[in-house]
């Protein structure tokens, strides 16, 4: 049998929502469903739509940390979320399709490695479990994920940040102008992991040429020279033009054009809450360029083209801003934000949640501020056993020794001995 | 009494059913090729021979006059008139008469561009001019705003009037433009074969003596009276497999869920029941290869049958997809010039006795070198694979169906059947082997020779429709029903399943064998953007589902 050519796990949780009137809510996919049904989307040929599947509390904890205190991380509706993200992974290792594209809500990509609460609407992080799935499951190797939601992937990054074996690329608006005000170019990755963290943080009201400049100038020229085994795209679709919450100017043809550009494997969706004027287009749009299908005749209501240019001012910042990323990459230097501590990096830091675990209410009350300390170990053989330190309003202080994937016998031995102590 | 008739493309079946449905008489002809009405008639006086004509109290007809018809190009040219809208325009590649009109709307059914006064007629016209004998109207999201498709019928009853004419949301208020657009496409198409063929079935009933309700039964296996059928033959042109599924589903009355066999001379269905109930398509059935919404039993088609023809090679022995002729047993004459069949094999492994044995014995030792029972069994082997292939691939395709809520999700068990059910000519023969390769019991009713008219006989008519309710548009449609009014914003879920239960509820007064009514699916989405928190977007769709006269299974 020949593989699909792309398959679809569509499950917009039509009983579910964070609070009534949160942009995470039931009708969230509504439009998109009916959208993509109108256009017959699932029956082309080499289309075909999936179930999700469930994902395991192994598969939250291969990922996550779970300090005292926070009962449980995810509930059903985030675990089908990842499950969907699992079934689309495994949609494309078991040669079923030769790409995928998880439409699930909620989104995942602001949940950090450690988990107090929720932040901006994630909960646990959908991408990395399906990734981490995947290598427990089927031994994959090099994974690189290109973030292309407006807001910058800040969660994904957190976990990839001392895996010298995931690339993680965020492109969305300048952090100093939308949440959660990171992802500069200055974050590079972890003592250990320089270089597989990349930030391309773009001026608002940044148009399709503005944002294809960047994947084709920056993403894709790091993407061929990294070779890894797996692209994922973070497939966020709040650059779009009427986005309520955002400042970009992209289109439906954009992120189609930005798709082929990438031409990842596995798309997951995150953010994007123009869920009537933009989300239809957008996920038809960019269905049909992972299936290798014509988009350029998908027409989405709006204004004239003139008024999403970009102007010259940003295509020649963005520019510029490629120079001085291709140039970083080149001599990294030393990580930001770490002291060295004898054989250890450290590097303290406070972290915001904006809603706690599980909890209903309006879904912006409760806030829990987070006190963190990383220690990495500074070891010649692995990337080194990471020790996190946490606390928060919710959380007595705890220790995680955290080994990394491949960590060699003596970081293996360290973390056994600080787990016992 | 009930009368039920089906004209299969090898015999014709009738029973006779008494009014407490118990088998009171059953014929089986060969079919007349090409003659459907002629089929009809031969197996409806021998039924009548010793009844009284006039006692019967309905008489339902199941063929596949129509497929035939689209498949051998007998249909008429249909022209079609779309509208588009936002996303994709509208894919006409398949229809040589079409033409797109400027204009268009949107996912909610709001109009983002009108159409221009005077084109409609025009191309309507030019449709006409270039052959199109009967025609479909269809727009974008036509079943949340039918409006455009109203305009567009308008047209076509001016410029062509008399002919044919299909508004797409009509026919079927589902989301989805291609499958609505073959939908509207194939009815228009055989509108006036079935015309005819009503007209003809009912002088021909009432000439022998009937005065009951005739009907032809639908691929979703509820009858439709025969105005109905001439107004929508999609409904009915693709009614196959539905006679021998009900059928079998009334001889053995399963209860749970079971895996339903019909073993044919060159192909083989199989279906399933869910909870004692056949389990349907999504969306609908594939006609001619096209994607439809015709609701219809979901089944699995493979092209192996009693009469598929075994092949030898390297000491294994395949059966199909090939299918030359009879049991070798049947035309001995044919021995030497072409391969036995799989019902030969069954003859030397001494499960059936089907004409000269002995001649399919020495088909089979012509056809390898090993001896012809360890033929046999290698070709029975082959085709019991298959078939657990193909089960297990229906199983597959159910069990990863889409689901849209985390509680369906939750409560979703696997469909996993306990008991199979064969049907058709080698039905009898394969029961015990099949049990032993599926690995569950198996049961070949008795009366299996006739199922297929048992089936028809026994048919409940169903009902089905879809509302849609948009508070902050304050549009209600009901497409199917060509309902379509205004609501204000107080209009609730509630209110709306009424509604639906209402409307239906008046066509189940004119059909009072159908079911009960359900309301299948019921949601209700607040609407946030620029409008404010109380309104919503409603969907709800209800069904008398399939079933069969006196509570049976």
């Amino acid at each position: 049998m020949t593989a699909r050519k792309l398959g679809l796990v569509f499950f917009p949780a039509y009983d579910w929502a964070i609070s009534p009137d949160h942009p995470e809510r039931e009708e969230r996919l509504l439009y998109t469903q009916d959208q993509l049904r109108e256009e017959g989307l699932f029956d082309l040929p080499g289309l075909a739509e999936y179930r999700p599947e469930v994902a395991g509390d192994d598969d939250v904890h291969r990922v996550h940390v779970r300090p005292p205190g926070v009962e449980r991380l995810a509930a059903l509706p985030h675990l089908i979320s990842a499950g969907g993200a699992i079934a689309a992974g495994r949609l494309v290792m078991e040669g079923d399709c030769l790409k995928s594209f998880a439409l699930v809500r909620p989104p995942g990509h602001h949940a950090m490695r450690v988990v107090h609460g929720g932040r901006g609407f994630c909960n646990i992080n959908n991408e990395a479990i399906m990734i981490e799935r995947l290598r427990h499951e089927y031994g994959l190797g090099r994974v690189a994920i290109v973030d292309t939601d407006c807001h910058h992937g800040d969660g994904t990054q957190d976990i990839y940040w001392h895996d010298p074996d995931t690339l993680f690329i965020s492109l969305h608006q300048d952090g100093r102008t939308l949440y959660p005000g990171s992802g500069f170019i200055e974050e590079m990755g972890g003592p250990s992991a320089l270089g597989s963290t990349v930030n391309i943080p773009l001026p608002p009201e940044t148009g399709d040429a503005g944002f294809l400049l960047a994947a084709r100038e920056i993403v894709r020229p790091i993407l061929d020279e990294w070779r890894p085994d797996l692209v994922v795209n973070s497939a966020g679709q709040d650059n779009h033009f009427s986005d309520p919450i955002t400042n970009m100017k992209i289109t439906a043809h954009g992120y189609a054009a930005l798709s082929e550009i990438i031409d990842p494997q596995i798309a997951v969706l995150e953010g994007g809450y123009s869920i009537r004027g933009a989300l239809p287009y957008l996920n038809l749009a960019i269905a049909l360029a992972m299936a290798g299908l014509d988009w350029q005749k998908v027409e989405e209501p709006g204004p004239e083209p003139a008024r999403l240019a970009t102007s010259p001012q940003s295509l020649d910042y963005i520019k510029r801003l490629g120079q001085e990323i291709h140039r970083r990459r080149r001599a990294p230097g030393r990580p930001a934000d770490y002291r060295r501590d004898g054989r250890w990096w450290v590097r303290e830091r406070s972290i915001f949640y904006d809603t706690h675990a599980l909890e209903g209410g309006d879904g912006y009350g409760g806030a829990i501020h987070e006190r963190q300390r990383e220690e990495l170990y500074d070891c010649p053989d692995c990337p080194g056993l990471l020790v996190i330190h946490t606390r928060s309003e919710v959380s007595r202080p705890s220790v995680h020794p955290l080994p990394p994937r491949r960590a060699c016998p003596r970081c293996l031995a360290l973390a056994e001995e600080m787990k016992r102590a | 009494m009930y009368l039920g008739i089906d004209v299969g493309g090898t015999h014709t079946d009738g029973a006779l059913l008494a009014d407490d449905f118990s088998l009171a008489g059953s014929v089986k002809v060969p079919t007349r090729p090409g003659d459907v009405l002629g089929s009809f008639l031969a197996a409806l006086e021998p039924l009548l021979a010793a009844a009284d004509p006039r006692r019967a109290r309905r008489l339902v007809v199941s063929s596949t006059l129509g497929l035939n018809a689209v498949l051998t190009g007998r249909a008429d040219p249909v022209g079609v008139l779309a509208v588009g809208g936002p996303g994709l325009p509208p894919d006409l590649s398949g229809q040589p008469l079409a033409l797109t009109l400027a204009g268009g709307q949107d996912h909610r059914g709001e109009v983002i561009s009108p159409l221009k006064g005077g084109e409609a007629e025009k191309a309507a016209a030019a449709l006409k001019e270039q052959g199109a004998a009967a025609f479909a109207v269809i727009s974008k999201f036509g079943p949340k705003n039918p409006g455009f498709e109203e305009t567009l019928a308008r047209a076509v009853e001016q410029a062509a009037p008399g002919s044919p004419l299909t508004r797409a949301s009509r026919l079927s208020g589902r989301l989805g433009f291609p499958r609505r657009l073959n939908t509207a496409v194939f009815n228009s198409a055989v509108t006036r074969l079935y015309q005819a063929f009503t007209r003809d079935l009912e002088a021909a009933a009432r000439r022998a003596g009937l005065t009951c309700p005739v009907q032809l039964l639908a691929s979703d296996g509820g009858p439709l009276s025969l105005d109905e059928a001439a107004a929508s033959p999609a409904r009915i042109l693709a009614a196959g497999p539905a006679a021998g599924l009900l059928g079998l589903w009334s001889l053995t009355g399963l209860p749970g869920d079971a895996l339903m066999l019909d073993v044919g001379g060159t192909s083989s269905d199989l279906a399933l029941l869910a909870d004692g109930r056949p389990l349907m398509y999504a969306d609908g059935l594939e006609i001619a290869g096209r994607p439809t919404f015709v609701r219809a039993f979901l089944t699995h088609s493979l092209p192996l049958g009693g009469d598929s023809s075994l092949a030898a090679a390297n000491g294994a022995v395949t059966v199909g997809p090939e299918r030359r002729g009879p049991a070798l047993a049947l035309a001995p004459g044919d021995l030497g010039r072409r391969p036995p069949t799989l019902s030969d094999a069954l003859n030397v492994l001494g499960l059936t006795e089907l004409g000269e044995v002995d001649i399919s014995r020495r088909a089979l030792e012509r056809l390898a070198s090993a001896a012809p029972e360890e033929t046999a069994r290698k070709a029975l082997a082959t085709a019991l694979a298959s078939l657990k292939m193909a089960a297990d691939f229906l199983l597959r395709r159910v069990n990863q169906r889409p689901v849209y809520t985390v509680d369906a999700i939750r409560l979703a068990r696997p469909l996993k059947p306990e008991k199979a059910a064969i049907l058709g000519g080698p039905a009898q023969a394969l029961a015990k082997p099949l049990a032993e390769a599926l690995g569950l019991p198996t049961v070949a009713p008795e009366e299996a020779g006739v199922a297929n008219a048992i089936g028809a006989a026994l048919a409940r008519p169903t009902l089905s429709a879809e509302l849609y309710a948009d508070t902050a548009l304050g549009t209600l449609s009901i497409p199917t029903l060509g309902l379509s009014r205004a609501i204000d914003r107080a209009y609730s879920l509630r209110q709306a399943e009424r509604d639906l239960l209402e409307a239906l509820g008046e066509i189940r007064e004119k059909t009072p064998e159908a079911g009960p009514l359900h309301i299948t699916e019921a949601e209700s989405f607040h609407q946030l953007s620029g409008y404010g928190r109380s309104d919503k977007i409603i969907r709800v769709r209800a069904q008398a589902a399939p079933g069969l006269l006196g509570g049976r299974p």
